[in-house]
Parts: structure tokens; C-alpha cells; sequence
């Protein structure tokens, strides 16, 4: 599904993944930032698969690049070297960085920890507007869809509140309502509780279960150790190398 | 260098874009007004001065022919301080080998070398024609395709040609003064006249008050005595024209347009000036952080004050360094270029001191006082707030313990639900465009004020341009003839008739008649001339524009309809009145029976019936100007008739003086509006020009600050076409707002820009017409304007990396 998406924006990299379950491949990620003060490595080239339906939680302290493999997840950043292989296309290799936008449209949800809903839009309008611009489903049918992801997040009610008018907490349920909208394969989370009170995170971190449960990869970036107890699979960054990857099993899993 | 003064320069450095913005907003309102004053006072002076520099007559009397007797009567005349003789008569010209005929005034002087009065100013060649040799004014070589050292071949009363070398240009800067509509001149000597078939005769007198040259009473009393005395020794005077030594007789009207493009050029500095306090409240607002950092580090709030007053002073100046130089030279060239219009000198470039002072005031106190508002709001500002960020929070305000919107957000919201209600769903980009338009409420206002004055001004200069052109049109019908032929002596109306209906395409055919006189107050002094023109009372080419009473009727015995110019005389003046004419040296009473509107340059215009006026002249059933209607009615076939006509008529040995299409007159007459058209139109213009300067700066201002939101669109799918879709869609959308308000606001521009015009150049109210053009014009400028004045931040915000909003956080 995914590579059709991306081949009728015209994008021509499709790529074998390294196996059938994989939706994330990156090879020898390597990103380096120039300033005044010379060239910072940030990633020293990662390796790294996730497959399909994993629920991935990155830690790493403040500086370790958790962010930065985010944005190369994302599309937001681009590799200094490396291939990125995201759902069997290399979103990197001769992709101008408005193809990209539209690919994301298509096929990730990013949730940002401070929930970047726009500010003169209703929270429905918020959740219709990423179906606007991936041109996803008809354009009659972009209501129905937007109302049934706000009401798989308990936000019917302030559909056409503008988000100055409803919580921190709600704001971040619309937006992963609006990050489902165009119902992607994988969701991507830069620390999506950090600016919530315990319990709107709790809310949002059972819905990511259930979202995973259901098929769904979400990789989220978090500081709190607390909530990688509840992912499938854990990364530890440091000083821009994994230096820990655990899973569970699906006993611990389910016992959890 | 103190830090706070690195800061400043700093901040004019660092951001090019806006700094150039900012100088380039300044600069053209300051360019403007410095063209605009500098030009006003370079004509002012130069005008009259290049005019009186010519020794121009104060008296032109135009006579019947007559001799150095005369002459010699009329320099013995008290007040007489010279006079000299001339003999002017209308020829038609050509260069040898093409068809193309054109009309030239030659005046024959008795001795170039001794003229004294009505100067001419040798541009190039000989100053002095020998006989059989002719000097051409230089307008004529914008007439015909000729030079210095041509030949031109000449047409004579009977028909036949002769040529005469064309020996020097010269200029006449009373040849065409107060006459837009007069031929271009030509000059030779009396010797050369029978050479033409012209007999050796005056016809002219120009005559030089001994005092009181400016003053136009003491010069019409003159004039008056002057005709008496003519007349009483035999001669005849057919008309007269006063004029002032020191005043150019366009002087006024030159004013007074020179009047209107100065209050457009201080309406372009009011323009400019709101979108420099656009553009300095952005500035304040992206550096609300530093003001805040400048006051936790013991800053104070007249030093933040002191700083950014200086930043403002920077930008003058550096749109003083700009606006100088090209508002002298556009003085300059704008005077040059009126002057070469209007025939006269300028006595060099200069700088204008008090252009100068006015564009230094300009460019240092309007942006001073645009950015005080902003400087001081942010210069109070505490530190607490600074460091918070200046950027405003999406406001709510909570009533009976709920949180609410502002009414006018509440308004746009619902409506859009309850559009959605009703199954029109607006694409959610287009809602964006839609709804941030109005976010930033205090800018689109500043930005929509100088668009909509810039379109109002822009179609209510279009609405001007086609109300002149219609009055023109509508003075026309005062003269609705396809082609008028004039001979040099009266002929028998059935006779002509007979002729010129075998013409091919003649359809009809009148002969007028004219009657010249003064008008006269009770004391029997000469207030005007008054021309009296004697068409058919049931002429088919006049559709007079009565003001008030009726038309002729051919039973008007010593009745008349007048044009509003005499109003000027006898305010108190309507129909039934009678006013005193001389008329043949003989004092009359004259009813009037109608008041019409028309053009009145010179003197009082007036129509009598032509059965009662070929009595007066003595010419009943005969007349010497006829007028025809052809079966088409452009002018190409009006030409093209009239020179068929001139041929055929001579052939038949009928003393032609001339034949000429009927719009000849009128179209030169359009021709002299559009240059004044010209001129307002480039002032609207610069006034869209700062519109969509303010409009360009506003989008940058507002993609600047919603990067973040612009980052978002980004994250969720927005690839570039999306993303300057919808920051074109806000400009174009605020150029549409702008347009609804031009086009309310342009109907008081238009009447306002009408009335003032009409009166300086007419002198009397015209009625407006509106134009579709202007509108449409403006539409699509605006459209054009607002798009490309949002494409650069729309570029901007399309390049944005979303890495680069995260780094925003």
C-alpha cells in the first residue's frame, strides 16, 4: 500500500525491505551538523529495523539524538549519510523535500509534544486539513472520517472548538486524531506526553496500545522510563549510537 | 562603537530584505513629492518667466488688411509702448513627393531683424529667412517629416504649388500659449507673400503696453480704445486677445493640475507612511526578546527608545540618499516634459531648495511619527512580557465562566459550520488563507488602506480620463460635421450645396455664418469678446448641452444662446436677460434666450440663428464656411473626404482656404487631455506600486511569523504548491477585500478628481461618467499586484524545513 502511495507522487525508489515484517530500515545513518564552532555527529551511523506492529519507545538523555533519528523518520531531517527504506521506499535518494511532504501526508502520523494544531482552524478542521493535503478519501467523505477519528479519541463534543478553547490534554488527542486521519501505517511521537498532566498521558499512551494492538507501528520518543515499560520494544540512545534494544515477549507482553 | 549602536547597525544590515523594504516604502513617497514639488516650482517659475522673456503682445488684434498708416496709428495710440505689424494666414503644406497635406499658420514680419515683440528663439539654422525662404516653429517637424535645409511645397489659393527651403528652426513660445488647439507655425517675409499669392498687406497687430502689462483690465481698455480708433479711421477689427507680460496664459490650468498630482504625491507619503509602521510594529514584534534581554541587563526605556528612533532615522536617510538624486531628475524630466508640451523653456536643471527641505522633512518626520506608536509600545514593554515572547497568543476571554472567542473569530467559525451544515464544505487550506486575513486585524487594515486608496484613485483617474473624453465628445456635438469646408470668400449656399452633394458619400450639407463683437457692461467698457456663430436654425450637427432657456429658432431676431462664460461677466444672467454687444463699432441689445455649456479659452461663445446673422453680415443666402455630413464618420474617411473635397472644389475654381475632417479639431483637443491622463495615471500607479509594496510586506511579515504554523502543514503533507497556495490565496484574498472598498471608494475620488480637473481645465463642472474599464483595469492589476506581491513570502514559506519550526520551539 504504502509503495503505490508514494509511486503515484512520481517518487521512483522503491526497495526491497530486509524482511517481510520490516516498515523501518535504516543503514548506516550517519548525521552530522555544521556551525560556527565546527561539525557535531549527532547519529554515528545507526542500523536499525522495526517491524510492523511494534510499539517502539526511544529514550536517550537530552543531546543523545533521539530527535534527530525522530526527523529521520519523519522526513524532517535529512541523513548526512546512510539510506532510510521507510514501508519499501527510500525516501532520501532524488526526493525533493515537497515530494517528502506529500509522502508523509500519505503515509506517517506525527504527534508533536506540543501538539501543533493549528491555532484558526476547529479541531475538526485541524483533523480534515492532513486528508486535504494527501488528497485522501473524497472530499465529502473527509468530514465523516475526520468526526469518527475525534470520536475514537473521546473529543466529539469540541469538534468545532477552535483549540484555544479546549485543554492541553484534549489538543493532543486531536492531534493524533488528525495524525490517524489518513489512517498511516506508522505514527510517530516526539515526547507526546511531556507538556500532559499523568493522567491525559495515560489516556494517550492507551490509545497507542490499542493502536499497535490493532496494526499499527508507533515509534515514540520519550524521557520518562515509566512509560517504556508499556512499548513492545525499547531503544536506548547515547551519544548518537543504540546502546540498548530490548523486546518483550509476548508473554511479558500480555502479563504486563 | 558602543554596543547598543553595533545593535543598530546590526539590525539594518542583518535582514537586507526588510531593510530595503522599509528604505524602498520610504523612498518612493519621498520620490514622489520631491518630483512632484520640485517640477511645481521649476515650471511656476520657468513657465512665465521663459513666456515673458519673449516680449509677448498684450494686444493681438487680428484685423482686416491693412497698412503701415495704420500701424503708425496704432503706435500713436496713449498707453502704446510698441507695436508691430504682421500678416498670419492658414496654408497648407507638404513635403514634395507625398499626399499628406498639413495646416501651417505663416506669418509674414515686416523686418525680422527689428521685431521686438512676440521674440523668436533660433534653435537651429538661420534666424533671418531671405525671401523665398521659410523658418519652421519647431512643433511643425512633430507635424511633417522635415529638417533643416528641406523643401516644402505650398499650397496656394488657386491650387497651385510653390516651394520654399526650409532655412531655420526656430522656436515661438506665443504661438500656441493658451491654445492647445491652434496649427503649427511657420514664418517668412513680406516678400515672400506674393511668391504665395498673399497680397502685401497686414492682417495682425501686436501691441506692447507702455504699463501695466499685467494687468488685464488696463490691457482689455487698451484693446477696446485701440479697436475704436481702427475702426474709426476704417479699418476692422475681427477679433482680440489680451494677454499678460509675466503670466503665461496656461499658467493657471498648469497650477492646478500641478495642484492635484501634489496632493496624490502627499497621499503616496500618507501611504507609504502605513506600511512603514507595518513594517517597523514587525520589527518591534520579532524584537521584543531583545528589548527584553536590553532591560534585564540594566537597560532603560528612553535608551531602547533613543536605539530604535535611530534605526527609523537610518532608514530616512538611506531612502534620502535614494529619493534625492531621482526626485531632482525627475523634476526635472517631468518639467522638461510639460515644457516641451506647452512650448516652453526651462532654464536648466537644478536642485529645488525647497523640494529638497520638503522630501529631508518628509523622509526623516513621516516615519518617525508612523513608528512612534510602535517604538514606544515596545520600548514600555517589561521585561517579563519581552522574554515571553512578543508574538500574540490566539486570544480568549472568558464570560459567565466559560472561555469564548472574540466575536469576530466566533463569526468566521460559524459561519463556516453553518455553510458545512448546509453541505458547502470550503477545502480546509482555503479556510486557513481565509482566517488568517484577519488575525492580525491593526496590519490589515494599514495594508488595505493603501491598497484600496491606490485602487480608488487608479479607477477614479479612469472614471476622470473617460468623463474628459466624453465631454470632449459631447463639445463635439456643438460641431457634428464629418467635413468643413472654409473658402476665402462667401459663396451661394444653393450653389455649393449643388457641387458638393455630386461628391460621392455627402449626405448633407449647411453654411454658417460668424459675427464677431464685444461684450459690454453699462458703462460701455469691453468686459470679453464674444463670437457669434450663425448656423441654420434647424442645423443637424449641433446637440447643444443647454444649461438652462432654450435654443435658437429662426425667427430670433438679436437673440441669442450663450455659452456658460458669460456667467463670469453677468452672474446674475438667465434667459430673457439682455446683454450689450458692440458689434460693427455699433452698440446692440441681445436677448438671451439659452445658456449652454462649452470650452471657453477665448472669450464668450454664442449662437445665433443663421437667418438673422447672414442679415447682420449683409450675406443672406450665401456664407463662406460650410459644413457636410458623409455617409461614414471615422476619421481616416473624414480625411479622405475633406481631401477629395479640397481637390474637387478647387478644380471647379471655388477659393478654397481650407477643408478638414470635422474631428481634426477635436481629436487634437484628446490628444492634449491625455497627457494630463498620462500624469494621473503614473501617480495612481505609484500609489498601487506602495500598495502592493505594503501588501508584499505584510505576507512576509505574516509568513515570518507563522513559520511554525507553516512547519505544521509541512509535517502533515503540505508539499510546496500547497503551502503558497494558501499564502497567495490570503494576498489575493486581501487584495479582493481592497477591491470591494476601491470600488465604494471611488466614486467620491472620481467625483472629487472630476470636478477639480474639469474646472482647471474647462472651467465649469462636468458631468461624471463611470467606466467599466477602471474597474476591470484594477481587478486584474490587483489580482496581479497581490499575487506576485505574495509569491516571494510564499517561496519563503515553501523553502521553510520543518527542522528548522522544530528549532522555532
Amino acid at each position: 500500500m504504502n509503495v503505490s502511495r508514494f509511486k503515484s507522487q512520481g517518487a521512483p525508489n522503491v526497495h526491497e525491505m530486509s524482511t517481510p515484517e520490516a516498515i523501518i530500515d535504516m543503514h548506516g545513518i550517519l548525521k552530522t551538523f555544521k556551525n560556527e564552532a565546527g561539525e557535531v555527529t549527532v547519529l554515528k551511523g545507526i542500523d536499525l529495523t522495526i517491524n510492523r506492529g511494534e510499539f517502539v519507545s526511544i529514550v536517550g538523555k537530552s543531546g543523545s539524538g533521539k530527535s534527530t533519528l525522530l526527523n529521520m523518520i519523519t522526513g524532517i531531517d535529512h541523513p548526512t549519510h546512510g539510506r532510510m527504506v521507510i514501508g519499501g521506499t527510500d525516501i532520501y535518494t532524488g526526493v525533493t523535500e515537497s515530494q517528502r511532504s506529500r509522502w508523509r501526508g500519505r503515509n506517517l502520523g506525527i504527534v508533536f509534544q506540543f501538539f501543533q494544531l493549528l491555532p484558526m482552524l476547529t479541531l475538526l478542521e485541524n483533523v480534515m486539513l492532513s486528508m486535504d493535503f494527501a488528497e485522501m478519501y473524497d472530499f465529502d467523505e473527509r468530514p465523516v472520517r475526520a468526526m469518527e477519528m475525534l470520536k475514537l479519541v473521546g473529543l466529539e463534543a469540541f469538534a468545532n472548538k477552535l483549540p484555544v478553547l479546549v485543554s492541553t490534554g484534549q489538543q493532543q488527542l486531536a492531534a493524533i486524531a488528525r495524525a490517524l486521519a489518513c489512517d498511516p501505517p506508522l505514527l510517530v511521537a516526539d515526547e507526546p506526553t511531556g507538556n500532559l498532566d499523568s493522567r491525559s498521558a495515560n489516556t494517550i499512551i492507551e490509545l497507542f496500545e490499542e493502536l499497535s494492538r490493532g496494526g499499527k507501528t508507533v515509534v515514540m520518543v520519550t524521557h520518562d522510563p515509566s512509560l517504556t515499560s508499556r512499548t513492545t520494544r525499547n531503544l536506548v540512545i547515547a551519544d548518537g549510537l543504540i546502546v540498548g534494544d530490548s523486546r518483550k515477549t509476548e508473554q511479558a507482553n500480555g502479563t504486563s | 562603537m558602543k554596543p547598543r549602536w553595533r545593535k543598530v547597525i546590526h539590525d539594518l544590515v542583518d535582514n537586507k530584505a526588510r531593510t530595503l523594504l522599509v528604505v524602498l516604502s520610504i523612498a518612493v513617497g519621498v520620490f514622489s513629492i520631491g518630483v512632484i514639488a520640485g517640477a511645481y516650482q521649476i515650471i511656476s517659475t520657468d513657465m512665465s518667466a521663459s513666456y515673458s522673456a519673449n516680449q509677448p503682445a498684450n494686444v493681438e488684434l487680428r484685423m482686416t488688411n491693412f497698412d503701415d498708416d495704420m500701424l503708425g496709428s496704432i503706435r500713436n495710440q496713449r498707453g502704446v509702448e510698441k507695436a508691430e505689424a504682421r500678416r498670419v494666414f492658414n496654408v497648407r503644406v507638404r513635403v514634395p513627393g507625398t499626399e499628406k497635406w498639413t495646416a501651417l499658420d505663416m506669418t509674414a514680419f515686416d523686418d525680422f531683424e527689428k521685431n521686438s515683440i512676440d521674440l523668436l528663439k533660433p534653435i537651429e539654422g538661420q534666424v533671418v529667412p531671405k525671401k523665398r525662404q521659410v523658418l519652421l516653429e519647431q512643433d511643425v517637424l512633430n507635424h511633417i517629416d522635415t529638417k533643416l535645409g528641406g523643401i516644402l511645397e505650398f499650397q496656394l489659393p488657386d491650387g497651385s504649388t510653390k516651394t520654399l527651403p526650409v532655412v531655420g528652426i526656430v522656436q515661438d513660445t506665443a504661438a500656441s500659449a493658451g491654445d492647445f488647439l491652434a496649427s503649427p507655425s511657420g514664418y517668412l517675409t513680406m516678400d515672400t507673400l506674393e511668391y504665395l499669392g498673399q497680397p502685401r498687406r497686414f492682417n495682425r497687430a501686436l501691441v506692447l503696453a507702455s504699463q501695466g502689462g499685467d494687468d488685464i483690465l488696463h490691457i482689455r481698455d487698451l484693446g477696446a480704445k485701440l479697436k475704436d480708433k481702427i475702426e474709426k479711421n476704417g479699418g476692422l477689427v475681427v477679433r482680440l486677445r489680451f494677454s499678460k507680460t509675466h503670466v503665461h496664459p496656461l499658467a493657471d490650468t498648469v497650477n492646478a493640475i500641478l495642484g492635484i498630482l501634489m496632493a496624490l504625491g502627499i497621499l503616496i507619503v500618507f501611504l507609504s507612511s502605513s506600511l512603514i509602521a507595518n513594517t517597523l510594529n514587525a520589527l518591534l514584534n520579532q524584537h521584543l526578546r531583545y528589548i527584553g534581554v536590553i532591560k534585564l541587563v540594566g537597560g532603560q526605556r528612553r535608551q531602547v527608545f533613543v536605539m530604535y528612533l535611530t534605526l527609523i532615522m537610518a532608514f530616512g536617510l538611506l531612502a534620502l540618499m535614494i529619493a534625492i538624486p531621482l526626485g531632482g531628475q525627475g523634476a526635472y524630466g517631468l518639467s522638461l516634459f510639460i515644457a516641451g508640451e506647452l512650448n516652453f523653456n526651462i532654464l536648466g536643471y537644478r536642485i529645488v531648495p525647497a523640494a529638497l527641505v520638503i522630501q529631508i522633512f518628509v523622509a526623516l518626520l513621516v516615519p518617525m511619527v508612523a513608528g512612534l506608536v510602535p517604538v514606544i509600545n515596545g520600548s514600555r514593554i517589561t521585561v517579563l512580557r519581552a522574554l515571553s515572547g512578543g508574538v500574540a497568543e490566539e486570544k480568549k476571554y472568558v464570560k459567565n465562566g466559560e472561555e469564548r472567542l472574540p466575536w469576530f473569530d466566533w463569526i468566521q467559525v460559524k459561519a463556516t459550520r453553518v455553510l458545512s451544515q448546509r453541505g458547502i464544505h470550503i477545502p480546509r487550506p482555503f479556510v486557513i488563507s481565509l482566517r488568517n486575513t484577519f488575525r492580525r486585524k491593526n496590519r490589515l487594515l494599514l495594508t488595505l488602506f493603501t491598497l484600496t486608496m491606490g485602487g480608488a484613485i487608479f479607477i477614479g483617474v479612469m472614471n476622470v480620463r473617460v468623463t474628459l473624453h466624453s465631454y470632449i465628445g459631447q463639445i463635439g456635438k456643438y460641431f457634428a460635421s464629418d467635413v468643413s469646408v472654409d473658402f476665402d470668400r462667401p459663396y451661394r449656399l444653393t450653389e455649393i450645396q449643388q457641387k458638393v452633394m455630386q461628391v460621392k458619400g455627402v449626405q448633407h450639407v449647411e453654411g454658417w455664418q460668424f459675427v464677431s463683437g464685444e461684450l459690454l457692461d453699462n458703462n460701455n467698457e469691453v468686459l470679453e469678446n464674444i463670437n457669434i456663430f450663425g448656423p441654420p436654425a434647424d442645423s443637424q450637427l449641433i446637440q447643444p448641452l443647454l444649461v438652462s432657456g432654450r435654443w435658437i429658432r429662426a425667427d430670433d431676431v438679436r437673440k441669442l444662446a450663450v455659452s456658460e462664460a458669460a456667467l463670469k461677466y453677468y452672474s446674475a444672467l438667465v434667459p430673457g436677460a439682455r446683454i450689450k454687444l458692440r458689434i460693427d463699432g455699433k452698440e446692440e441689445l441681445w436677448e438671451v434666450v439659452g445658456i449652454f455649456k462649452f470650452v471657453d479659452r477665448e472669450g464668450v461663445l454664442a449662437y445665433a440663428p443663421y437667418e438673422y446673422v447672414s442679415k447682420v453680415n449683409n450675406l443672406v443666402n450665401r456664407a463662406s464656411s460650410f459644413r457636410l455630413v458623409t455617409d461614414r464618420h471615422d476619421r481616416p474617411y473624414q480625411d479622405a473626404k475633406a481631401e477629395e473635397l479640397d481637390k474637387y472644389l478647387r478644380d471647379l475654381d471655388f477659393k478654397v482656404r481650407v477643408a478638414q475632417a470635422g474631428r481634426a479639431t477635436l481629436d487634437t483637443a484628446v490628444e492634449s487631455l491625455d497627457i494630463l491622463v498620462v500624469f494621473l495615471l503614473v501617480m495612481a500607479l505609484l500609489t498601487a506600486i506602495v500598495g502592493s509594496m505594503g501588501l508584499t510586506g505584510t505576507m512576509g511579515m505574516n509568513v515570518l511569523e507563522r513559520t511554525r504554523e507553516i512547519g505544521i502543514m509541512r509535517a502533515i503533507g503540505a508539499d510546496d504548491r500547497a503551502v503558497m497556495r494558501t499564502v497567495i490565496a490570503e494576498g489575493v484574498f486581501i487584495g479582493m477585500i481592497s477591491f470591494g472598498l476601491a470600488v465604494i471608494l471611488s466614486i467620491p475620488v472620481t467625483y472629487l478628481l472630476s470636478t477639480i480637473v474639469s474646472l482647471a481645465v474647462f472651467q465649469t463642472p462636468i458631468d461624471v461618467v463611470f467606466t467599466y474599464q477602471g474597474y476591470a483595469i484594477w481587478l486584474g492589476l490587483i489580482l496581479a499586484l497581490s499575487a506576485v506581491g505574495s509569491i516571494l513570502p510564499a517561496r519563503n514559506a515553501a523553502r521553510l524545513t520543518i527542522r528548522e519550526v522544530l528549532a522555532y520551539e
